[in-house]
C-alpha cells in the first residue's frame, strides 16, 4: 500500500480528503501544518 | 532891519550858489524870449562862452527846423503861463554851438519881477537817460519776445503736460483699480522692509488700515514668525548667507531674480491666522538698482482646504479599495472552506453504500449541517453589517434581568467551546436594566466566541457584568493570543484581520459589528490587550433613568 502524506490545516477537510484517499487503497498520514508535515514525512517516509 | 537885510543877502548869496553851482541847466527869459541869465551848467552844456548868450534869444537853442513850433508853443505859454515841474516837463531836442543836437527836458516855471514876466527853464540833459531809456525799451521788448516765447513755450509745455498728464492720470487710475480690486494682496515695502504700499485687499484680508501699516512696520507685523525663521533658515543653507541680516536672508531670491514663492501664515490683527501663497519680486529703479521689493500673496485657505478634502476623498477612496480585496480574501477562503467540506462528505456519503457504513453516513451529515451553519453565520454577519450600514438596525431597549440573561447566553455558547475551555461568570450591583437584549447578545456572543477562538484549549474565560451609578460594564477577559499594538489599531475596521490569526477562520466583521451595536446603545467599545498575554474587553452603557425606577420597584 502507498503512502500519502496529507497536510490540511482545517480539520474536516483534511478527514475527508483522507477518508477520499483511503477508498481507494492508500495509506494517509496527516499533518496541521508545515513543520508537523516535515517531522512526519522523515518519520514515515511517504512514496 | 539889519537883521532883515543880511538875511536878504543871505539868501540871495544861496540863491547865487544854487545858480552857480546847480548839476542842471538854469535859464531865465522875459517875455519876448530873450535870455537874461545862464548858469554856467548850462553854458557848459551847449558849449558857449559865459557872456556869449546874453541878449540872445532862446530860440537860438533849438534846432532851425523846430524853431517855428518853439515860438508858437512859447507865445502860448507866455499869454497863460503856468508851472510846468519836471517830471511833466516838455522834452525837447536842443542844439549845441557846434551846431549838434541833444535831447532835453525841460520844466519852466514863471515869476514876476517889476511888473515883468520872466521865465525861468531848468533844463535837463536827458541823451543818457534817453539812451537808456531806449536801451530799456529795446531790452524791453526783446524781453517781450523771450517772455511771449517763454510763455507760448510754457504754454505748450503746458498742454504736453495736461496730455501725458492725463495719460499718467489713466495709469494712475489703472494702477490704482489693479491694486484695489486685486483679489490679492499686495504690499510693496522699501530697501529696509518698511512697508510703502498696502492695498484695499490686503487692508481687508489682515484687518489693519493702511495708515497704520505704511511707513511705520515691516510686514514681521502679520508673519507668522515660526514661518519666517523656517524660512531664513533653509536660505541660510541653500544659499550660504551664514551672517547675513534677516531681511538680506528673505529677500536674497528676489534681489537675484530667483522666483520666489512661498507658503506663509499670515497673523491678522484680531490674531487669527490663514495661509497664503506669497510671490516677492524686486523693484528696481532706471539704473537696475534694487529700491525695494513688492509682494503678491492670496489666501490659499480654501484651496488648502479643498485639497484636504479631496485627500480624505481619496484615503476614504482606497480604504474602500482595501475593504473590498479583504472582503474578496476573507470571501474566497471562509466560503470555500465549509463548501470543500459539503461536497467531499456528501461524495463520500454517496461512497457508503453499505449499512454498516451508516456511522460514517451519519459522521458526514453533522459535517455537512456545521458547515452550512458555518457559511449562515458568515451571511448572517454580512447582513448585519449590511443593515448598519444602511442604519437599520432597530434598536427596542427591553427590561430584562441582567444576570439571567448572561447566564443563558453563556449556557448556549458553551457547546460551541474548545475542549476544556471553562466560562467564569461574576455579576454585581442592579438586575433589571433596559436594553436592547438581542443587540446585547449579539455582543455577548461575538466576545465569548472570539475569546474561545483565540485562546488555546484548557483555558479560562472571565465574563463581569456590574450595574453602578446608572452605568453597566460589561467585560470578556481571555488568555489567548493577544492583539498587537499595530493591529489594535484596526480592530474595528470591516473585514480586518490580525497577522496573528491568518489560520483561524473568522470574517473580520465580529468586532466591527460589536462596536456599532454597542455605538446604536450609547454604549462604548474599549480593550487592553498584549500579543500572546490575552484580551480584555470592556463594553459600558449608560442607562437610562427608568430602568432604575423599575429596579427600585422591583
Amino acid at each position: 500500500m502507498k503512502k500519502i502524506l496529507l497536510i490540511e490545516y482545517n480539520e474536516d477537510i483534511g478527514n475527508n480528503t483522507a477518508e477520499i484517499q483511503e477508498l481507494s487503497n492508500y495509506t494517509v498520514i496527516m499533518a496541521k501544518n508545515g513543520k508537523n508535515g516535515v517531522q512526519k514525512a522523515l518519520k514515515f517516509l511517504p512514496n | 532891519m539889519q537883521p532883515l537885510t543880511s538875511n536878504i543877502i543871505r539868501q540871495s548869496n544861496h540863491f547865487e550858489a544854487f545858480f552857480n553851482h546847480a548839476a542842471m541847466g538854469i535859464i531865465i527869459t522875459d517875455q519876448v524870449g530873450k535870455i537874461t541869465a545862464i548858469n554856467p551848467y548850462a553854458l557848459n552844456e551847449f558849449g558857449y562862452g559865459t557872456e556869449e548868450l546874453s541878449g540872445k534869444k532862446i530860440e537860438t537853442l533849438i534846432p532851425a527846423r523846430f524853431g517855428n513850433h518853439y515860438i508858437y508853443k512859447r507865445k502860448k505859454y507866455t499869454e497863460q503861463p503856468h508851472n510846468l515841474p519836471m517830471r511833466t516837463g516838455i522834452d525837447f531836442i536842443a542844439m549845441k554851438k557846434d551846431g549838434s543836437e541833444f535831447p532835453v527836458q525841460v520844466s519852466l516855471g514863471v515869476y514876476t519881477h517889476k511888473g515883468a514876466n520872466f521865465t525861468i527853464a531848468f533844463i535837463n540833459n536827458i541823451s543818457i537817460s534817453k539812451k537808456t531809456e531806449l536801451e530799456i525799451k529795446k531790452r524791453n521788448e526783446e524781453l517781450e519776445t523771450t517772455v511771449q516765447q517763454r510763455a507760448r513755450d510754457l504754454k505748450q509745455i503746458l498742454k504736453q503736460l495736461e496730455i501725458s498728464g492725463s495719460k499718467l492720470d489713466e495709469a494712475i487710475i489703472f494702477q490704482n483699480a489693479l491694486l484695489d480690486n486685486a483679489g490679492a494682496m499686495i504690499i510693496a515695502v522699501d530697501n529696509k522692509g518698511i512697508v510703502t504700499l498696502f492695498n484695499r485687499t490686503a487692508s481687508l484680508m489682515l484687518g489693519y488700515s493702511p495708515n497704520e501699516v505704511i511707513g511705520r512696520h515691516t510686514p514681521a507685523l502679520f508673519q507668522q514668525k515660526s514661518d519666517s525663521d523656517k524660512k531664513i533658515k533653509l536660505l541660510t543653507e541653500k544659499f550660504d548667507l551664514y551672517g547675513k541680516n534677516k531681511f538680506d536672508i528673505l529677500t536674497y531670491k528676489a534681489k537675484n531674480n530667483i522666483h520666489d514663492e512661498d507658503e506663509y501664515h499670515c497673523v491678522r490683527k484680531d490674531g487669527s491666522i490663514f495661509l497664503v501663497l506669497l510671490t516677492v519680486t524686486a523693484i528696481r529703479n532706471a539704473n537696475g538698482t534694487v529700491t525695494g521689493f513688492a509682494g503678491i500673496a492670496t489666501d490659499i485657505s480654501e484651496r488648502k482646504k479643498a485639497e484636504k478634502e479631496l485627500r480624505l476623498a481619496l484615503e476614504n477612496e482606497t480604504g474602500l479599495n482595501e475593504l473590498k480585496s479583504r472582503f474578496v480574501s476573507m470571501a474566497s477562503h471562509e466560503f470555500r472552506t465549509p463548501l470543500s467540506t459539503v461536497l467531499s462528505s456528501a461524495y463520500l456519503i454517496e461512497k457508503y453504500t453499505s449499512a454498516e457504513d451508516q456511522f460514517k453516513r451519519e459522521k458526514h451529515l453533522q459535517r455537512i449541517f456545521s458547515s452550512v451553519n458555518m457559511l449562515t453565520d458568515i451571511l448572517n454577519d454580512l447582513l448585519s453589517v449590511g443593515k448598519i450600514e444602511e442604519g437599520k438596525v432597530p434598536v427596542k431597549p427591553t427590561l430584562f434581568n441582567l444576570e439571567e440573561f448572561i447566564n443563558g447566553t453563556i449556557t448556549e455558547i458553551k457547546i460551541n467551546l474548545k475542549s476544556q475551555q471553562t466560562i467564569c461568570y461574576h455579576h454585581s450591583g442592579k438586575q433589571i436594566v433596559l436594553l436592547d437584549a438581542s443587540l446585547l447578545k449579539m455582543i455577548l456572543m461575538n466576545l465569548i466566541s472570539n475569546a474561545s477562538k483565540f485562546s488555546p484549549e484548557n483555558s479560562n474565560i472571565e465574563i463581569k457584568s456590574t450595574v453602578e451609578n446608572n452605568t453597566f460594564r460589561l467585560s470578556v477577559k481571555d488568555d489567548g493570543m493577544g492583539i498587537s499594538a499595530e493591529d489594535q489599531k484596526h480592530l474595528k475596521e470591516r473585514f480586518f484581520r490580525g497577522a496573528n490569526a491568518a489560520n483561524i477562520e473568522g470574517t473580520g466583521l465580529g468586532l466591527h459589528i460589536v462596536s456599532k451595536y454597542a455605538e446604536l446603545m450609547d454604549g462604548t467599545l474599549e480593550f487592553k490587550s498584549k500579543l500572546r498575554k490575552g484580551t480584555l474587553f470592556i463594553i459600558t452603557f449608560k442607562l437610562k433613568e427608568d430602568s432604575n425606577e423599575k429596579d427600585s420597584a422591583d
